[in-house]
């Protein structure tokens, strides 16, 4: 996946060394995270939580990123997605390359059943990962609940809300997610600290990027474009990069570049 | 020779002729007609041997549902069966007529009943069913007067010697009628045609030891039939039989804990019942009834056909969990009140199994099947259904999607049980994905909308840079990716031109945002 990370400088992806995730852990698909979290991956078969401050939009597409690393590693490939706000866009998701077989969409009507299907589906072998956006507020004994359906099945990644309320908690690593500031317009930038996980580099944020490959289209000028064989179209398909940068090619002339559509 | 049609008729509304469809519609209707007599025989055409006739408990012609549109569907259906394969009702009326006031005010009643429904329709009294069929192709008078002629008592020394035992006057009147009458299939109706033979009298006159050896046995067999010298005993289509298991008891239960044994043999029963018929419950509905207050009635959809009493236990035992919490808080409470200060105990009195939808059960070899699989594709089934027993079945759902070019159109919802195919949501069988070129959301809601300003001003094409809500608080836009131009979708009545922008604020929050190209009108539609 085309990720960029940096902490003071920016790295492309290729240059780090991916943490190979255990049989019990995974990576989070961005190094730098990796390299502050305890044992430099994610526990599989646990609750994470991913907190954000209230005036801001919950980090969805960073749990997203988690539970696709997570299920690329695993054999149940089912991702459960709480919607409780009726908001969520599976077509997102279908991009991602989650299937309409592997996605199941729940929307419990009340704290008791959102509690109970959490519980029901991290219990499940037959689910990889749980998305789901908890209250604020949770009970001791619900968090408790929480950890030990996790225990037994299934990787939860909630999202909560940042107030002094969520002392209790069910998660092995908590991280406070903020969006930073984007370098140029086709990528989207996060910073991240681990406020929980026993033997994480605690308060050391780290920035996570992705890049959007934009579907621009090149428009060739013929006089000046290179024979298009099917090698150099599945490239230019596949390749966000501009043409005269890659090595191997003629250098091109790029017209006016525009969005299909 | 569609295309031609089309040309000749703008208006011409072209539906895919469904056989199994027909077939079941058909069905439900020789089913609505036992309220005339038990004895319906529904005559249809052979379907292809791959087609599996599907076979819904639920299924029913209820003239007065819900849906009438759904209804009228059905009954377009059934005309155009009708008329291109001459599908048959026969009605026995021996012995049920005269609840009805007679043979005549039966009919009529059955004619009022089928106009009533849209139903176009031939109908007509016969002594035989061959007879009865060849009366359809009369008018309504000559149907009076054949049949008057067929029941008059005419006594058999009028009738000479050497016609008394070939035709009976009831065969003669019909002789005038065409060859199709007597239900020959195509090929021999075509060899008739090509001989001059166009009337049953024609057919008659030739000889008759000659007809089998010409023509088949199946142009004497029914002629024979129409006559009524060969028997011709109706198979009458089988009842609809529900799955209904119940049982009472004299005193009330308060505690759904102590229904276990109760369940047990409900479950044991139905379970027979269902192996018997060799079906799988996919849907059931649990009932349990109670002193002076509304009975309690839970839904037990199932992913797999199921036909054994785990399976339904542990959905009742989900489904009821509910109730036995609410029942642990009035633990104190064993009367109720009624309007007539009758204290009556609370609990329950009766419980009732009712199955809705069963399908044949398939049976499966599971020797050569990697058994892991097997049990995570269990454990999956048992998750879904679980979830749907405790949330509802719209509470937890599936998406596929569907080729629009509208983020909000691109994907169909669909419950996470449902049996039905994606044909019967309008979906295609095979979705492509849907918008490749556009970078979607993960959160879309309704359009919301706000005011932009635009850089350059004078371009109608000019991207973003500040946004201001519906609050009035202004944020500035640094990066705006886009525009990317969605059309309407005209065959739906939407014709607005619409142009994405995906958009950062200074903050590093991203904002999904089109603007209304005739309008110039800025929506917020996703993050």
């Amino acid at each position: 996946m085309p990720y960029v990370l940096a902490h003071d400088r920016t790295l492309h992806f290729s240059e780090l060394p991916r943490t190979p995730g255990s049989g019990r852990t995974f990576s989070s698909g961005f190094p730098p995270l990796d390299r502050i979290l305890p044992g430099h991956a994610l526990s599989r078969g646990a609750a994470h939580e991913l907190l954000y401050f209230p005036h801001h939009a919950p980090p969805w597409f960073v749990a997203l990123s988690l539970s696709l690393e997570l299920l690329r590693e695993s054999k149940t490939t089912r991702l459960v997605w709480f919607d409780l706000d009726k908001t969520l866009n599976p077509i997102a998701l279908y991009q991602a390359g989650v299937g309409s077989d592997r996605l199941l969409i729940l929307r419990p009507s009340c704290e008791r059943d959102l509690l109970w299907a959490l519980a029901e589906c991290l219990r499940s072998p037959a689910v990889g990962a749980v998305v789901a956006l908890l209250p604020a507020r949770l009970t001791p004994a619900g968090a408790r609940r929480l950890q030990l359906a996790a225990s037994s099945g299934a990787t939860a990644i909630f999202l909560r809300p940042h107030t002094p309320h969520t002392h209790h908690h069910a998660a092995a690593t908590r991280l406070l997610v903020e969006p930073a500031p984007a370098p140029d317009p086709h990528t989207r930038r996060w910073r991240i600290q681990l406020i929980h996980g026993h033997g994480g580099l605690l308060n050391h944020p780290v920035f996570i990027e992705r890049h959007h490959a934009p579907s621009v289209v090149p428009e060739l000028i013929p006089e000046l474009a290179p024979a298009l064989t099917p090698s150099l179209a599945a490239d230019l398909l596949h390749s966000s990069a501009p043409i005269s940068n890659r090595p191997g090619q003629p250098s091109v002339q790029t017209g006016r570049k525009y969005l299909a559509g | 020779m569609l295309a031609q049609a089309r040309a000749n008729c703008p208006l011409l509304r072209v539906v895919e002729h469904e056989p199994l469809a027909d077939r079941q519609a058909l069905l439900a209707v020789a089913r609505w007609c036992f309220r005339f007599t038990p004895i319906v025989q529904l005559d249809l055409p052979d379907l292809p041997d791959d087609a599996n006739l599907a076979h819904h408990n639920s299924l029913h012609f209820e003239p007065k549902a819900a849906h009438p549109r759904k209804q009228l569907r059905t009954r377009s259906k059934l005309l155009g069966f009708e008329l291109a394969h001459h599908t048959c009702l026969y009605l026995d009326l021996t012995g049920s007529a005269h609840l009805f006031g007679g043979a005549d005010p039966t009919i009529r009643l059955i004619q009022s009943a089928f106009r009533r429904f849209c139903i176009t329709c031939r109908i007509a009294p016969g002594l035989t069913p061959g007879h009865a069929h060849a009366l359809t192709f009369q008018t309504h008078s000559q149907i009076s007067s054949a049949l008057s002629s067929a029941l008059s008592p005419i006594p058999p020394h009028s009738i000479p010697s050497h016609r008394r035992s070939a035709q009976t006057p009831a065969a003669t009147s019909l002789n005038h009628l065409p060859v199709a009458a007597l239900r020959l299939n195509d090929l021999l109706l075509s060899t008739l045609h090509h001989l001059g033979v166009h009337t049953i009298g024609l057919l008659r006159a030739l000889p008759r030891d000659k007809l089998p050896a010409r023509l088949g046995t199946l142009a004497l067999k029914r002629l024979d039939q129409l006559d009524g010298k060969l028997a011709e005993p109706l198979t009458p289509v089988e009842p609809f039989a529900p799955i209904l298991i119940k049982r009472h008891w004299d005193f009330s239960v308060d505690s759904i804990d102590t229904l276990r044994p109760v369940f047990d043999d409900i479950l044991a029963r139905l379970t027979r019942e269902l192996h018997r018929r060799g079906r799988g419950v996919t849907h059931a509905l649990l009932t349990l009834s109670r002193h002076y207050e509304e009975p309690l009635i839970r839904d037990l959809r199932f992913a797999r056909p199921a036909s054994n009493v785990k399976d339904f236990l542990r959905l009742i035992q989900l489904s009821t969990d509910h109730f036995t919490q609410e029942t642990a808080k009035k633990k104190g409470r064993r009367t109720v009140k009624t309007n007539g200060d009758v204290i009556a105990p609370a609990g329950f009195t009766a419980a009732e199994i009712r199955v809705v939808t069963s399908v044949p059960l398939v049976q499966q070899q599971t020797q050569f099947i990697d058994t892991q699989d097997e049990d995570l594709r269990t454990a999956a089934v048992h998750l879904t259904e679980s979830l749907v027993s405790r949330l509802g079945n719209p509470s937890v759902a599936r998406a596929d999607p569907v080729e629009s070019f509208l983020p909000e159109r691109a994907w169909h919802e669909l419950p996470a049980i449902s049996h039905q195919s994606r044909a019967h949501h309008n979906l295609p069988e095979h979705a492509t994905s849907p918008l490749p070129w556009l970078d979607a959301p993960l959160r879309l809601h309704a359009p919301i909308e706000v005011r932009a300003v635009v850089s350059p001003s004078e371009d109608r094409d000019g991207k973003p840079i500040q946004i201001t809500w519906p609050s009035g608080r202004v944020t500035p836009i640094p990066h705006a990716v886009g525009p990317i131009r969605v059309s309407g979708e005209w065959w739906r009545d939407h014709t607005k031109t619409r142009d994405y922008f995906h958009i950062h604020d200074n903050q590093g929050q991203y904002y999904f945002l089109f603007r209304v190209l005739d309008s110039s009108r800025w929506f917020l539609q996703g993050q």
